[in-house]
């Protein structure tokens, strides 16, 4: 067996990086399940330290957030919003990311780095003086008026995707539809709409899930009958009096769909976290 | 060509169009507000104009310049620990062999989780009597530290739940920076003798250089406009200790109505923000041709 060269043979090396590393994934893991656990307890077995681990799971939580709460509202508020900005997203953008991946034209990399440093914004700096403009535009705690603010870290977000997906595509494909005679849009509609479907299915994941994860915005601009999951499961905790268990249960709800979105396209992780930069 | 000059107008102004609308005009209107009095009750601008007295009143208000002091403070903590912790994390999962490797998907579970609840998991495992953390140190003996009455306890408790929260993104990255290096190049460096720390040092961390750029801009951007964790978490307490930038603001405007303030402030965290991104974009793209998505223009 070769020696480390440093203090340590090769073996308890390995033995660090084993405990390193279920450290970390106990560490990464446990307050999900934690939460997990949690809104299927009774509320008070939920907070009752030492933990309870044995026990029937209970849906009460979950029966009491939509019966006591209003979370069907917010439920539909979140899908209708989150939905509506990601379809705006996608269809606004395309035609922009093919631009972008295609065509050449002047400045385009200073407005595709310009697109790119909008999703850097304060959200407070945007959401200020929209919430003026919304007044006068009766568009506070409405779903229009959250689906325009959500726009603007969306669309950003997926211009620059969907531009890496359609890079993808090899420009063959494109070369021998215009040799054929078809016409931008059509070519746009025919040839490279259906070889893309993956990015945009890809691109709306993230777009939805950025939306429905939102806080900030929807808790100026939404804070009434428009109300999101986000900014109503901290409402949960404004009281004296915490119901933990609700409060898990609410998380649950939350976190479920992203969860099973970040399944679905776990192949392109990286690149939707990213923007498509890596 | 693909495209003729006159499509491209057609197919980029959509996306240009919405986001002048969206973003240019309210802050073209923001400017407006920030430099007269305007008062959301009332609904209607005091003064036309006030001779810049919201920025200088952000500008000398100590408070602002505190927050601004916490924020970078915070950032900087979020960013050394999430590199180190993530980086390090990638390079064991990412060995050859290294059994607990498909664990790595259910990791990266919690930089897909909504802020919001981040913080109220975190608030709950701090509390004094309800919370775990307190529980298990208590169950070893050691009294836990207290989060909500110690300025330093605060700002870390709050750099611990960004670090819960963000270091599988950094992980994420970087496994996948450290996937794409030529197994061949540690061949041949272990052929030469380099083993652990040296083909580290010598290898891995020039060749990750561009990815942890890249992870850096990517964090620190985020971490620079951090809210929903300290609002839920610590609400900038105790006292203003924990009150980053975007606390101010929202402070600025919900407790004192002062949108003027507010949204002054918020301007100068968007132009300081943006000169840290410039550093960091002109490195980055001194290393684009290495980052693939701005690579082929």
């Amino acid at each position: 067996m070769v020696k480390s060269s440093g203090r340590f043979s090769d073996h308890t090396w390995l033995v660090i990086k084993y405990a390193l590393g279920i450290a970390a994934v106990i560490f990464f893991i446990f307050p999900i399940f934690w939460l997990f656990k949690a809104s299927f307890n009774k509320p008070i077995d939920a907070v009752v330290l030492p933990p309870v681990w044995i026990f029937k799971p209970e849906i009460k939580n979950y029966i009491d957030i939509f019966v006591e709460e209003p979370f069907l509202k917010y439920l539909i508020n979140s899908v209708l919003i989150s939905g509506g900005a990601t379809f705006l997203a996608i269809l606004i953008g395309f035609p922009a990311a093919y631009a972008f991946a295609r065509a050449d034209f002047r400045f385009k990399k200073d407005l595709a780095f310009w697109i790119l440093s909008i999703f850097m914004f304060p959200p407070l700096a945007s959401i200020l003086p929209m919430l003026i403009l919304f007044k006068h535009l009766r568009l506070v705690d409405t779903v229009p008026g959250i689906i325009l603010a959500h726009l603007t870290f969306l669309l950003p977000l997926s211009v620059w995707l969907l531009q890496r997906f359609i890079r993808d595509i090899p420009i063959e494909v494109e070369e021998a539809a215009l040799v054929d005679g078809a016409k931008t849009f059509i070519r746009l509609r025919r040839v490279v709409l259906p070889i893309i479907a993956n990015g945009i299915a890809t691109t709306a994941i993230f777009c939805f899930i950025f939306s429905w994860n939102d806080f900030i915005f929807a808790l100026v601009l939404a804070p009434g009958s428009a109300k999101t999951l986000p900014v109503a499961s901290v409402s949960l905790s404004s009281w004296a009096y915490i119901n933990w268990g609700k409060i898990s249960a609410a998380s649950m709800i939350i976190t479920g769909p992203v969860f099973l979105l970040i399944l679905l396209t776990r192949r392109y992780l990286v690149r939707g976290f990213t923007f498509g930069l890596k | 060509m693909l495209i003729e000059k006159k499509q491209t107008l057609w197919l980029m102004s959509p996306t240009v169009l919405t986001l002048l609308l969206i973003t240019i005009f309210p802050l073209m209107y923001a400017l407006n507000v920030s430099l007269s009095d305007y008062s959301l009750a009332a609904g209607k601008q005091v003064h036309q104009f006030n001779d810049f007295q919201n920025f200088s009143k952000v500008l000398t208000d100590p408070e602002f310049w505190h927050s601004l002091w916490v924020t970078f403070k915070f950032a900087g903590l979020c960013l050394i620990f999430e590199l180190t912790i993530g980086l390090g994390l990638a390079v064991v999962f990412s060995e050859r062999g290294f059994r607990l490797e498909p664990l790595s998907m259910l990791m990266i579970l919690p930089m897909a989780i909504a802020p919001v609840i981040v913080g109220l998991v975190f608030r709950w495992f701090y509390s004094n009597d309800v919370g775990i953390i307190g529980f298990l140190l208590r169950s070893i003996g050691i009294s836990p530290p207290a989060w909500s009455s110690s300025g330093v306890a605060a700002l870390f408790s709050l750099v611990i739940a960004d670090i819960w929260e963000w270091t599988p993104y950094v992980f994420l990255i970087c496994m996948a920076g450290l996937k794409s290096i030529e197994p061949e190049i540690y061949e041949a460096a272990e052929i030469d003798g380099a083993r652990g720390w040296i083909k580290f040092k010598r290898i891995t961390l020039p060749l990750m250089k561009p990815t942890i750029i890249l992870v850096l801009l990517l964090r620190a951007i985020p971490a620079l406009k951090e809210f929903d964790k300290v609002f839920i978490i610590t609400d900038g307490g105790p006292g203003i200790a924990t009150e980053v930038t975007s606390s101010y603001i929202f402070k600025q405007f919900l407790w004192f109505n002062n949108l003027g303030t507010a949204t002054a402030a918020a301007l100068i965290l968007l132009a300081v923000i943006t000169v840290v991104c410039q550093i960091l974009f002109a490195y980055l793209r001194k290393h684009e041709e290495q980052i693939q998505g701005t690579g082929k223009w």
